[in-house]
């Protein structure tokens, strides 16, 4: 057999090549990369959102290594803890990219014998597209990727001499790489191993073997029934975009296989590995290239989940001003989205004032996760003293979505509360697992250290004065009954107040809503709270009666707004204005969200309360 | 830092104790009045002769701690350790088991602070059983949860060493909830559970002598016949409700019936002695002889009058050759006790029926006053375990030779249930429980799933996940029993579920 020469000296040109183009393309990518994904992506509003969340535990890590590519996303899941901080988080995802350009041009250069060039940037705009989405568990994939990029390129840098030794010897690391990363990762390096010694070390034969030894050990593990197809093929938490992930897996060997195909350098050889394209039509195709690249980035990324994400975030950290500014972009909020906002304009003593004035609370977009609906829910339900609910709701969430810091502080405290500081305690240690989140188990409030933060004790205080105390049997989370029990209970429970008002006028319950307001005394308002005045005049107005709140009357600006209102109103019926005017002038008013509300109640088919 | 263990000739211990303790710091130790505090409570316990290290944490404040584990026979077990958790070798904690059979087993220990030197505490004394439990425990593990499950399983648990072994997991077939895994007779071979899915089937799964099939018939709470020929089942048509104060949730029983399904024949029979059209029966269970069954029964009332539900104990007699049923006869009587009955289980060699009485209801693992009753079935006498705590204790089963009971307790902290087990000796008295020993003592601190219905077996489930799994997504063997519906719940009745689940979704 004929001896393939398939180790040719190459250097910093290699990497380098055309220079100074390409250094400082790759290096204005990966900055750019850098701070796109710490200042736009925010990866902390993903790690507050979607997780996932590392455990310090034994057990967690058995729950990934029974399978292949366990450990790849094992390591993918802790490298996710460093999402805690923006910044830290782009690092990392820049690291990687680094690793990978680096892999993929020695891999790229081995096979092709010329300098890869833009061409091995190719999978790292992938790789920011992958990023763009929250949940997606790119750290995971690129784990495996780069994995097997680096063992392909150590594997090129071998001073092969048979073809079939380089066979057996990509076999073996290949079974390795399925195990360790999974099967996409076993497979890519199957497939640049068999473009390897097919395209360098010309045996055809010797190829094809390599591929097919990359896929004997998914097929052994398939044959033994240790691991279903659906499984195997996606080692991954869920969350991944399955085009984009066959792109960057697919990127490199397609890269290589056209670098290959390309007519050789010249008999004599250069100085340096030659440039892909001739310079000029290179450059422009680079530049464009770029280009295309950044908008696709730029045009792919979720506004919307992120503002989501954002709204999420930072109810958590009580920073409500932040929730409602994120809350007035967002099209159509989501369910928990409205229920975070309602949280927050009450903490920022607007519920009564302002809550019309988000236009996007009309919108009733699809269900998208249950968990997330139960635990932004259990937050309020805790704040207003319905504890049990609060359980309810939070352990319904941990189900769902598994355990998280804030569902574990939230179920700690409802233990606390509930008389069981054993048990808040088991929640704290749990949490405690989680790098980065502070409290120690041995350190922590409930039981072993009775000096529990004044803030903590301060919060658990107010609820434990306002909780309802009396026994309602219930099926489901009857709000609005509810409510009404916990303020029966404790009249001057202001969010219990607040909360069923708002939730009786969003409910178009005229009648029930203008009931309550005889307990406006009980609260130190100053006349009547807009909200709740605009719907007393349109109560008023469509009932037909006259409601007399002591010492509180409606403003005249109110009454002569509401007069223009119908007079708009009618307008529009008769079609002398147009509908986006009325939302125009009067979208901030209950008026119009009761009439748009009821519109779309009655052409759902619902009956809608009669006032 | 780690534990250093020694395995001490008791002549040598003693002969070097002194020397030791001068050594460590003081030529005697001050002697504390009390015994220490310890996580878990294996102070004043009786264990089988084959269980697991119990292994503990110190709860007293110190710097290093000393243990001397020793009993009348073999040598003793010495460790020392730098922090407060104490793992004890497994096996010289076996062989001082098995050596010292129906003695003392005595636990020194001793803790040194960092200004007043070593203190050893009054010895803890500790009872070693002659009579073994059985050697696995299946249980089911989940989180509290309420309507949606993700995860859950069924696992085993070899009592004699920390190794937990799966039975079945639920995602292998789309996260459906799996419940009331039933042994026969403390049997690993022979056992049956059920399968809620979200599709709305719920059947059975059926595995005789290693032989895997799925009966498409919704059953809940299941009892074998002693002869394994047939099956008593509830249907029952139930509803999970909230509460606004102590436990959150609860459950509710609109309609139930027993039910009979004959293994042999695939058929299914509702008999009016334990399926009154006026009555709500549920929680069956076979007496060992298999002539009578038991099983709670109340008028039915609406949700609203939940508190005024309470089960009566009854129990009816069966000939199984001729198929005939005697007439329902009161055991215990919820007007006179002010209780409800739940959960009745008879000890394999028929002299007592452990029972489960709470205020109302039927479902006792959410009620925290939930406790065991024992009855003598030789008087009809019946009385309060001592062992039991103010938290919820109760699904208990026995082991085979009726000498060890489990039952589920949440007195640890209230929200998430633990096994127990408890010594009964041969005059029927319960010693006091300890808690199933884990390897880390500090397990269960940091786990947040509850374990639902233990039930004592003589070994392990041989049947492999995957044939289980196999039954219920693709069964090689179904079956559809014959037979009539539940005489007063009208349709297919969801089944219940141990952990409190309704059976419709939000």
């Amino acid at each position: 057999m004929r001896q393939q020469a398939v180790n040719r000296k190459f250097g910093a040109e290699t990497f380098f090549w055309p220079r100074p183009a390409f250094p400082i393309g790759a290096g204005v990518l990966l900055v750019g990369s850098f701070l796109y994904v710490w200042l736009r992506v925010e990866p902390v509003l993903e790690y507050h959102s979607y997780g996932p969340y590392f455990f310090r535990q034994r057990a967690f890590m058995d729950g990934f290594l029974g399978r292949p590519g366990g450990l790849a996303s094992y390591a993918g899941v802790f490298l996710a803890q460093l999402n805690c901080l923006s910044w830290l988080g782009a690092l990392v995802f820049v690291l990687f990219e680094c690793g990978v350009v680096l892999a993929a041009l020695v891999w790229l250069a081995r096979i092709s014998g010329r300098a890869p060039g833009f061409i091995a940037l190719v999978p790292l705009f992938v790789l920011v597209l992958l990023r763009n989405r929250y949940g997606c568990p790119v750290a995971a994939i690129s784990v495996g990727f780069l994995l097997a990029l680096a063992a392909c390129a150590a594997y090129a840098l071998l001073p092969w001499r048979r073809p079939w030794c380089a066979t057996a010897a990509g076999g073996v690391v290949s079974a390795l790489l399925f195990f360790v990363a999974g099967l996409w990762s076993g497979s890519l390096f199957a497939v640049l191993c068999c473009l390897f010694v097919s395209i360098r070390m010309r045996s055809w034969p010797a190829g094809l073997v390599c591929l097919f030894l990359g896929l004997a050990a998914p097929a052994a593990v398939l044959g033994a029934g240790k691991l279903g197809i659906a499984r195997l093929v996606n080692p991954w938490p869920e969350g991944v975009c399955w085009g984009l992930a066959a792109a960057l897996y697919a990127s490199v060997p397609v890269a290589g296989a056209v670098l290959a195909l390309l007519p050789e350098p010249g008999a004599t050889r250069p100085a340096a590995p030659r440039p892909v394209l001739p310079k000029r039509a290179g450059q422009a195709m680079v530049g464009l290239a770029f280009l295309v690249g950044w908008a696709a980035v730029w045009l792919s990324f979720d506004r919307r989940q992120k503002l989501l994400a954002e709204i999420d975030y930072d109810t958590g950290c009580g920073d409500y001003e932040a929730v409602l500014a994120a809350a007035r972009q967002v099209r159509a909020l989501s369910h928990p989205a409205k229920v975070r906002l309602h949280l927050a304009l009450y903490h920022t003593g607007r519920l009564a004032e302002d809550l019309f004035s988000f236009h996007n609370m009309m919108d009733d977009p699809p269900l998208e996760g249950v968990g997330e609906d139960w635990r932004a829910q259990s937050q309020p339900l805790f704040e207003l003293g319905l504890v049990n609910d609060a359980e309810h709701m939070a352990l319904e969430a941990l189900e769902m979505e598994g355990d998280r810091p804030d569902l574990l502080r939230l179920l700690a405290r409802i233990n606390l509360l509930k008389g069981r500081p054993e048990a808040a305690q088991a929640f704290l240690n749990v949490l405690s697992l989680i790098p980065f989140q502070g409290e120690r188990a041995d350190a922590a409030w409930p039981t072993i250290d009775p000096r529990m933060p004044a803030a903590e004790g301060a919060l658990l205080d107010r609820v434990r004065a306002g909780a309802l105390t009396n026994e309602v049997p219930h099926d489901g989370l009857p709000v609005g009954p509810l409510l009404d029990v916990l303020l029966a209970s404790n009249p001057t429970n202001q969010m219990a107040f607040e909360y069923v008002m708002a939730h009786y006028l969003m409910d178009l319950d005229l009648k029930r809503a203008v009931e309550r307001l005889r307990l406006l005394n009980n609260f130190s308002y100053a006349g009547i709270p807009r909200a709740y005045e605009e719907a007393l005049v349109l109560y008023q107005q469509v009932a037909g009666v006259q409601v007399k709140l002591k010492g509180r009357a409606v403003r005249p600006e109110t009454a002569e707004r509401f007069r223009q209102f119908r007079e708009a109103a009618r307008q529009l019926k008769e079609g002398v204005e147009a509908e986006g005017t009325l939302a125009a002038r009067f979208g901030d008013t209950y008026w119009y969200y009761y009439f748009a509300a009821l519109g779309r109640k009655q052409a759902d088919g619902g009956q809608a309360s009669a006032p | 830092m780690t534990t250093r263990i020694r395995i001490l000739r008791p002549r040598l211990f003693f002969r070097w104790l002194p020397v030791a303790a001068f050594l460590a710091g003081g030529v005697l130790e001050p002697r504390a009045a009390e015994a220490p505090r310890l996580f878990p409570d294996y102070v004043g316990v009786t264990l089988p002769p084959n269980i697991a290290p119990l292994n503990f944490k110190v709860q007293e404040p110190g710097s290093s701690y000393r243990v001397e584990l020793r009993s009348a026979k073999g040598p003793s077990i010495a460790i020392s350790s730098p922090n407060p958790t104490i793992r004890i070798p497994p096996k010289a904690w076996a062989s001082l088991l098995r050596a010292n059979r129906g003695e003392p087993f005595y636990w020194d220990i001793s803790a040194r602070a960092a200004t007043s030197g070593w203190t050893r505490f009054a010895t803890v004394t500790n009872q070693i059983a002659r009579e073994e439990i059985d050697a696995w425990l299946a249980y089911r593990l989940l989180r509290p949860i309420f309507n949606f499950y993700v995860h859950l399983g069924i696992y085993q648990r070899d009592l004699e060493s920390f190794d937990q072994k799966l039975i079945l997991e639920n995602d292998k077939f789309e996260h459906a909830c799996l419940n009331c895994h039933t042994p026969l007779n403390q049997r690993p071979d022979t056992f049956a559970f059920n399968i809620r899915a979200y599709s709305g089937k719920s059947p059975m799964v059926l595995v005789v002598s290693n032989q895997v099939a799925r009966v498409d018939k919704t059953m809940g709470y299941l009892a074998w016949h002693p002869s394994g020929r047939l099956l008593a089942f509830s249907a029952n048509k139930l509803s999970l409700f909230l509460h606004t104060r102590g436990e959150t949730r609860d459950l509710y029983d609109a309609r139930s019936d027993l039910g009979i399904y004959r293994v042999d024949s695939n058929t299914v029979v509702f008999p009016p002695a334990i399926a009154a059209p006026d009555r709500n029966e549920t929680w069956p269970a076979w007496s060992p002889d298999g002539r009578y069954l038991y099983f709670s029964s109340a008028v039915p009332r609406p949700l609203e009058e939940f508190r005024r539900i309470r089960y009566d104990l009854m129990r009816a007699g069966f000939d199984i050759e001729t198929g005939q049923w005697g007439r329902p006869e009161l055991m215990i009587s919820a007007a006179e006790t002010g209780l409800s009955a739940c959960q009745p289980k008879i000890s394999p060699d028929g002299r007592f029926l452990l029972v489960t009485l709470c205020e109302n209801g039927n479902f006792p693992i959410y009620q925290s006053n939930s406790d065991l009753y024992v009855m003598d079935l030789a008087t009809r006498k019946l009385r309060r375990l001592e062992i039991n705590s103010d938290q919820a204790d109760t699904w208990h089963s026995w082991s085979s030779n009726s000498r060890w009971v489990v039952f589920s307790s949440k007195r640890i902290d209230g929200l998430l249930a633990r096994p127990y087990f408890s010594y009964v000796d041969e005059q029927g008295e319960f010693h006091k429980p300890f808690v199933l020993p884990q390897e880390d003592p500090s397990f269960y601190g940091f786990c947040l799933d509850t374990f639902n219905v233990p039930e004592l077996m003589r070994g392990p489930v041989t049947v492999k996940e995957r044939d289980l799994a196999r039954a219920i997504v693709e069964p090689r063997k179904v079956l559809t029993p014959q037979g009539p519906p539940a005489p007063s719940s009208p349709g297919p009745q969801p089944g219940p579920d141990p952990s409190g689940h309704p059976p419709v979704r939000e």
